[in-house]
């Protein structure tokens, strides 16, 4: 029996299980992006790259605030998830160690 | 034989001492009861007695693998029965039979008809059980537990100390915590903690 799938499977259990935070994880994207779709256009926008001054490149706004609001996006769920992940009760974890888990297995999980 | 040795365990929480040279020895096969009232320092005993604790002098050795059932329900809410089962199996790291022992135990203890359902969505009579039964399942020689049955009800409690007598009759060792015991003919030795040390009581 592997420890770490064993215990990865679980943790997938519960949080598959949290309506809240799969809520969420659906739900933040598409707000963020009704909100892009809703407050940008097509207009091209001129831009430089700070490793490269020398060149001006466009893009189109929309495209542009999707990538940066994706990205920023992004950070947050995972913030959101690694919260999640703490609220599990640590107490049963330690019991759970107590009985010989592995607490590598369980991290790493 | 003794297979749980503790000597002089002394523990502070900042200046409240809770144990003060409190000793103790459990040989194989005994049924032990240890008593005391509310603060008395029993969870904290047992606590340091897994390793869970650790004390600020004295010592603890065991020469046994130890099933620990705490007085909190420690369970995971978002799981099954059976989750709960597989995942502790996994921490003895069992091949195959821990489904067979789970569901025996589950079926011992009536629960085994919410087997697949959520911890969450069980009443805490049902929790009560199944985190005593994940002390069990993995058959340990020495078993501490902490307040088992205060949550049951007649049926089992009735049902606990059947079990209790026949893990007694294989040749396990039990260590019952508990503020009171109703029926101390059950036990081999009865001890009670006060003012942070053990004293042997009489049984009759």
């Amino acid at each position: 029996m592997n420890r770490v799938a064993v215990s990865a499977r679980m943790v997938a259990q519960e949080i598959l299980r949290n309506t809240t935070a799969v809520s969420l994880l659906f739900l933040v994207p598409t707000i963020l992006y009704g909100l892009i779709r809703a407050t940008t256009g097509e207009n091209l926008v001129p831009f430089q790259l700070s490793a490269d001054r020398g060149v001006t490149l466009t893009g189109s706004e929309r495209t542009l605030s999707l990538l940066f609001m994706g990205s920023t996006a992004m950070c947050g769920l995972m913030a959101f998830l690694s919260l999640v992940l703490t609220w599990r009760p640590i107490q049963t974890d330690r019991r759970l160690v107590f009985e010989g888990f592995p607490p590598a297995a369980l991290l790493g999980a | 034989m003794v297979i749980l040795e503790a000597r002089d365990l002394v523990k502070r929480f900042r200046r409240r001492l809770v144990l003060n040279g409190a000793s103790l020895t459990v040989g194989a096969g005994e049924l032990i009861g240890i008593s005391g009232g509310n603060g008395a320092g029993k969870s904290t005993l047992l606590k340091i007695l897994v390793g869970l604790l650790h004390p600020d002098g004295g010592h603890v050795r065991a020469s046994v693998p130890i099933g620990y059932a705490p007085q909190a329900i420690l369970l995971y809410e978002q799981l099954t029965i059976e989750e709960h089962f597989r995942y502790f199996a996994a921490a003895r790291c069992p091949r195959s039979g821990w489904e067979e022992a789970g569901r025996e135990l589950a079926r011992r203890y009536r629960f085994e008809p919410w087997w697949r359902e959520r911890v969450e969505t069980l009443s805490e009579g049902t929790k009560q059980k199944l985190n005593l039964a994940l002390a069990l399942a993995m058959d340990p020689e020495l078993l501490l537990l902490d307040e088992p049955y205060s949550g049951f009800d007649w049926e089992a409690y009735l049902l606990f100390w059947e079990h209790a007598a026949e893990l007694k009759r294989r040749g396990k060792s039990l260590l019952i915590v508990s503020h009171l015991f109703y029926d101390r003919s059950k036990f081999d030795r009865l001890w009670r903690l006060a003012d942070g040390r053990i004293e042997e009581e009489a049984i009759a």
